[in-house]
């Protein structure tokens, strides 16, 4: 595959990219085992990097200069770090990490934490509404579309509903924070 | 238009120019506007994210999933083979579809061998193994479901990525700051000196540390964990290999550098010729190992042999300001060494037959030594050296130290060691000061709150000790040069069979996967007894073989029956 269908398939096909960054990133797993993580912080730790990744990817600036993997890997490894240090002040966020581009800063992770704070409070939200927010800001479906396909009575409908829906995840993540 | 729109239409860039800049002005100016951006940001991150982690958990749950519920799409015929190596290799598996229900988004045969996900009337096919020998399989486009179809092109993972056996660790609670011998269940004895602990800010810690070893005690664990004691192609006889890790507070330690703490693993028979080896994975799952390599100090200087010889003598210089016990790579203990890499290691070997008071006479003063090394005619002939003594019983002491020293130094500089330094490998210790000083590479302390009884039963302790300066995989080890070495060819029915071999009697293994119908293991040690376990995958089913042979020749491997994993264990434990 080359490098110019691979980053198209992290940007257009997210779910396909998830599945084979997955795959790649199994080290990471053996990497935080071994680094005071529990397996079920690997398995965070890897699939966090993994979305870190494909949201990178979706950026029209970014290139991709060596392998996936080890790119996954940095991520990964910074995002640990960051979390080890949480647990025990002694941890150095600050240690150079090989692959890792530059914006990957800390505010960076600070950023990707409050996502998946976010992400978190979003699983209450209510299946008609994730759908509803998932066809509309991911797969970029018309309100059309969504009408018909959440059986909503028409476009205004579901596009009222959309407001409803923001305004249930503003709230739920407000919560989560307090 | 409602705030939220335009938000979307702002971070969609469907904004005319004009617009976009109003809007810019508006988040400026508004700063609840520009609270509810950044939380609409937020909200949307946090959808994709959970829209992904579902997309990747669609995977996850089949791949750790044992049993699932008996579905409708049977999987008559299976994989024609895997292969349990990570690099992408064509394989085939064949699924026939017996009946279908919309409902249903997951099925497995009944052999459970075989898993399938399907969305609509398509499917993404994974391959489970048996809990023994695991492995996953999955296809990353979704194929249209024919009645009969054959998919292709199955990445099969590393077995040691899917099977994950257990470590059974023990856990040991310890402080940094004062030496500290634990010992295991099976026995083995683990010195850490004080202060050799630290964290990657290379800060000491000062409350528990906690020590996690787990010891890999016969042929089963090396198997299980596709483990084979190479280094790179060469064959090693393991003293002992563990896996082990300090934490505090949950932070993983490391080693200060400079210092190492020791393992000694008990032995029938001791070899004074262990090395420190740390494994690695490669890519294929298999741990093989990597000779330590010693740590150049600033004043670590690579030297040849012309340099060494045209002086006659040379001379270091030890401040001793506590107790100090010298331990050699090889377990011996010493009162100093030319250096870690030299393999001159053995000059001082008597030392150890001298009683333990003796020793901690000396060493547990505050003196300060001055060692002295001795060449004749390019022949390195030994060292002594001098203790000042303060008293009449001390200078008694310093004397038949000296006597002593001068009658068991003699050691020669053997062919290894003068091609090694001719090839510019040779390292010895300078002292910042002068360049003819050599420093101690190594010194531990030992522990002083142990009573002197204690100490010697440790002493009469048969066993094979390392100085270890990393965490995770390490074996002791040393190259077996008693065997002639041969290539041996083993022919397999097809390619992924993944062949073990066990030398019993000198603690060794091999392991490799083949990639066509042949594999080679090089310098296989001719004429000695070995185990070969090896496995494969066919459509009927895990197939496994265990032979046990004499190395003369070329091998034929073919006598495959079903894989029963009792039968492994049986032979293996043992």
């Amino acid at each position: 595959m080359s490098e110019k269908e691979s980053i198209s398939i992290y940007r257009n096909d997210p779910a396909k990219a998830a599945r084979i960054l997955y795959k790649k990133g199994k080290s990471i797993k053996r990497w935080v085992c071994n680094n005071s993580g529990n397996s079920e912080d690997a398995e965070d730790v890897l699939q966090d990097a993994v979305i870190a990744f494909i949201q990178m990817a979706s950026k029209p600036t970014f290139q991709l200069l060596g392998e996936p993997q080890a790119l996954l890997f940095a991520i990964a490894k910074k995002q640990w770090f960051y979390q080890l240090r949480s647990r025990n002040s002694a941890v150095d966020i600050d240690v150079q990490i090989e692959n890792l581009p530059e914006e990957c800063n800390n505010e960076w992770v600070e950023s990707e934490l409050k996502m998946k704070s976010a992400e978190m409070a979003l699983e209450n939200i209510g299946e008609q509404c994730k759908s509803l927010l998932e066809f509309f800001y991911l797969h970029k479906k018309s309100m059309d579309w969504i009408a018909k396909k959440l059986e909503f009575r028409n476009a205004h409908v579901a596009k009222a509903m959309k407001y409803k829906c923001l305004e249930k995840a503003r709230n739920l993540i407000n919560n989560k924070k307090q | 238009m409602k705030d939220i729109d335009q938000i979307d239409d702002y971070l969609n860039g469907n904004m005319g120019a004009e617009e976009r800049q109003e809007f810019e002005a508006r988040l400026q100016n508004e700063p609840p506007l520009k609270e509810l951006l950044q939380s609409h940001k937020n909200t949307l991150g946090g959808l994709e994210r959970g829209y992904l982690r579902k997309q990747m958990k669609a995977g996850l749950s089949l791949f750790w999933k044992s049993t699932i519920a008996v579905g409708v799409i049977i999987l008559a015929a299976t994989v024609s083979f895997l292969s349990i190596k990570s690099n992408k290799v064509k394989n085939e598996a064949i699924v026939t579809q017996k009946t279908m229900d919309d409902t249903t988004t997951e099925w497995t045969d009944s052999a459970n061998i075989s898993l399938i996900q399907a969305q609509g009337d398509s499917c993404i096919v994974f391959v489970e193994r048996t809990p023994e020998l695991a492995v996953h399989s999955y296809l990353d486009t979704p194929i249209k479901l024919k009645n009969t179809q054959t998919i292709q092109d199955i990445e099969a993972l590393p077995i040691a990525e899917i099977f994950q056996p257990k470590m059974k660790f023990e856990g040991f609670n310890i402080y940094n700051n004062r030496d500290t011998i634990l010992y295991t269940q099976n026995g083995t004895e683990i010195f850490f000196p004080a202060n050799i602990l630290e964290d990657i800010n290379y800060v000491k810690p000062t409350g528990i540390v906690e020590i996690k070893y787990g010891q890999f005690n016969n042929y089963l664990n090396f198997w299980e964990h596709q483990i084979s004691t190479q280094s790179d192609t060469q064959l090693l006889t393991s003293g002992g290999s563990c896996e082990i890790q300090a934490y505090a507070s949950g932070v993983p330690l490391q080693v200060a550098k400079g210092m190492g703490y020791t393992i000694s693993f008990p032995t029938q028979q001791k070899e004074p010729q262990m090395h420190t080896y740390y494994g690695q994975r490669d890519s294929s799952g298999t741990l093989g190992w990597i000779e330590e390599k010693p740590l150049l100090s600033p004043y670590q200087k690579k030297v040849s042999i012309d340099s060494i010889f045209q002086k006659t003598t040379y001379g270091f210089n030890a401040q001793l300001k506590d107790d100090i016990y010298v331990v050699q790579p090889n377990g011996t203990t010493l009162a100093g060494q030319l250096s870690g890499d030299t393999g001159i290691v053995n000059y001082f070997k008597k030392f150890d037959s001298l009683p333990l008071e003796t020793k901690q006479y000396l060493f547990e003063k505050e003196r300060e030594l001055k060692f002295i090394y001795h060449f004749r005619d390019g022949d390195f002939t030994g060292f002594d050296y001098i203790v000042k003594a303060k008293n009449k019983d001390e200078k008694r002491m310093e004397k038949g130290i000296q006597k002593f020293a001068r009658k068991q130094c003699l050691c020669n500089l053997n062919s290894e060691n003068i091609s090694k330094a001719q090839n510019g490998d040779l390292y010895v210790n300078l002292s910042p000061k002068m360049e003819t000083q050599y420093t101690f590479d190594t010194i531990v302390k030992i522990d002083s709150s142990m009573g002197v009884k204690e100490k010697a039963a440790l002493q009469k302790q048969n066993m094979n000790t390392i100085i270890v300066r990393k965490f995770g995989f390490v074996n002791c080890d040393f190259f077996n040069e008693t065997f002639d070495r041969i290539p041996m060819k083993i022919a397999v029915p097809q390619s992924g069979t993944s062949v073990h071999l066990f030398f019993k009697d000198f603690k060794a293994s091999m392991l490799q996967i083949s990639n066509g119908k042949e594999l080679v293991f090089k310098n296989v040690p001719l004429g000695q007894k070995v185990l070969i376990v090896a496995t494969m995958e066919t459509a009927k089913g895990l197939k496994m073989s265990m032979v046990e042979t004499v190395i003369t020749d070329d091998f034929i491997l073919d006598s495959f029956v079903p894989f029963d994993f009792e039968k492994i264990k049986q032979v293996l434990e043992n």
